[in-house]
C-alpha cells in the first residue's frame, strides 16, 4: 500500500514532507516533498512547489517541480513551472508550461 | 471515502487538512484537521492542532482539542492534551487525558443499527441517575419536618430523640429508658422545641428547666 494517500475530498493548506511514497488525489497548497516517489493522480490540484526522486503528473501542478530521477507528465496532466530533473518524459496528451533544466 | 486517505508514518503535515471522508494518520501533523468522516490517529501518530470530524479514534497522541460530532474514542495508549467534546466519548482504560471532557448534542439520527442501539444506552442512563436523587432528597428533609409539628408530648418527644439521640440524651444521664421518665418538663419543653425545630437546638436548652426558673423567681424576690 502507497505511503500516504491524500483523498479526493481532502484539501491540505501546508507543508508535506515524506520519505515514503505520497499520492496526491486531492488538493495541496503550500509545498510538498518526499525522498520516495509523488504520483500525482488525475483529477488532482497542486499548488505546491514539489520535490521527489521520482514524480508522476496526470493531475494539475502549478509549481516548480524538483526530481533527483524523473519527471513523467502523463496524459491529461497538466503542469505550470519550472522543472528540474535529470530526465523528463512528456507524455502526448499532457499540457506543459515553464521551463526545463536537465543538469542536475 | 472512495479512496481513504492516509499520511503515513513518515510524512509530517504542516498546515491545515480539511475534507470529506476518512483520514488515517499515522505520522505527524501541526495543523487543524476537519473532516466530515472518520479521523484515525494511529499508534505512533502525533497531532498538534485541533481535530474535528464526525468520528475520532485516537491511539497515539494529540495536542490540541478534539470535536466530534458523533463519536469520539480515546483508545489505550492514546495521550490526549485538550478539551474533548463529542455527542459519545469513549475512553479506554489506558488512554491519558489532560482537559475537559463534555459530552454535548445529539448523534446523528441518520445511522446504521449499531448506532441507534448504542445511543439508547446513552439517553437511558442519564435519566436512570437523576431520579435516584430525586428520591433521596424529599425522602431525607419531610419525615423529621413532619414529625415535631403535630407535637403531641409523647409521640414527638420520642420521635425526636431517635432522630436526635446526641442532643436529648445527655441531660437526662440515663439510658433509653429515659424518655418516658419526665413528662412533666416535657409539656414545658414542647413549646421551645417546635420553635427550635427547624434549627438545631442547642443542647443546652433541655438542661434549662422549670427548676431553673424557678430559682430565678425566687432570687428575683
Amino acid at each position: 500500500m502507497a505511503g500516504t494517500v491524500i483523498g479526493e475530498e481532502l484539501t491540505i493548506e501546508g507543508e508535506i514532507t515524506s520519505d515514503e511514497e505520497v499520492v496526491i488525489q486531492g488538493t495541496v497548497r503550500g509545498s510538498l516533498s518526499s525522498t520516495d516517489t509523488i504520483q500525482i493522480l488525475s483529477g488532482a490540484v497542486v499548488e505546491a512547489d514539489v520535490t521527489a526522486a521520482s514524480l508522476s503528473v496526470a493531475g494539475a501542478v502549478t509549481g516548480n517541480v524538483t526530481a533527483t530521477d524523473r519527471v513523467d507528465l502523463q496524459a491529461g496532466g497538466r503542469l505550470i513551472g519550472d522543472v528540474r530533473s535529470a530526465r523528463l518524459t512528456i507524455a502526448d496528451g499532457a499540457s506543459f508550461k515553464g521551463n526545463v533544466d536537465m543538469d542536475v | 471515502m472512495r479512496s481513504p486517505s492516509t499520511i503515513s508514518a513518515t510524512t509530517v503535515v504542516r498546515g491545515n487538512i480539511g475534507g470529506d471522508g476518512s483520514l488515517e494518520i499515522l505520522g505527524r501533523v501541526e495543523g487543524n484537521v476537519t473532516m466530515t468522516g472518520q479521523v484515525v490517529v494511529a499508534a505512533d501518530a502525533a497531532v498538534r492542532g485541533n481535530v474535528s470530524a464526525t468520528e475520532i479514534q485516537v491511539t497515539g497522541s494529540i495536542a490540541g482539542n478534539l470535536s466530534a460530532s458523533d463519536i469520539l474514542m480515546l483508545n489505550p495508549g492514546a495521550r490526549v492534551v485538550g478539551d474533548l467534546a463529542g455527542a459519545r466519548i469513549g475512553i479506554a482504560e489506558g488512554a491519558l487525558v489532560r482537559g475537559l471532557v463534555r459530552t454535548e448534542g445529539e448523534p446523528p439520527l441518520a445511522k446504521p443499527a449499531g448506532v441507534s442501539v448504542a445511543r439508547p444506552a446513552v439517553t437511558a442512563a442519564k435519566p436512570a441517575v437523576a431520579p435516584r436523587a430525586a428520591f433521596a432528597a424529599p425522602a431525607a428533609r419531610p419525615a423529621p419536618a413532619a414529625l415535631p409539628r403535630p407535637s403531641l408530648p409523647k409521640a414527638s418527644l420520642s420521635a425526636t430523640a431517635h432522630e436526635r439521640p446526641v442532643m436529648h440524651e445527655p441531660p437526662p444521664d440515663s439510658s433509653p429508658a429515659s424518655e418516658p421518665e419526665h413528662p412533666a418538663p416535657a409539656k414545658h419543653e414542647m413549646p421551645k422545641h417546635d420553635r427550635l425545630a427547624d434549627g438545631p437546638p442547642p443542647p443546652v436548652v433541655p438542661s434549662i428547666k422549670g427548676q431553673v426558673k424557678a430559682k430565678k423567681k425566687f432570687r428575683g424576690r
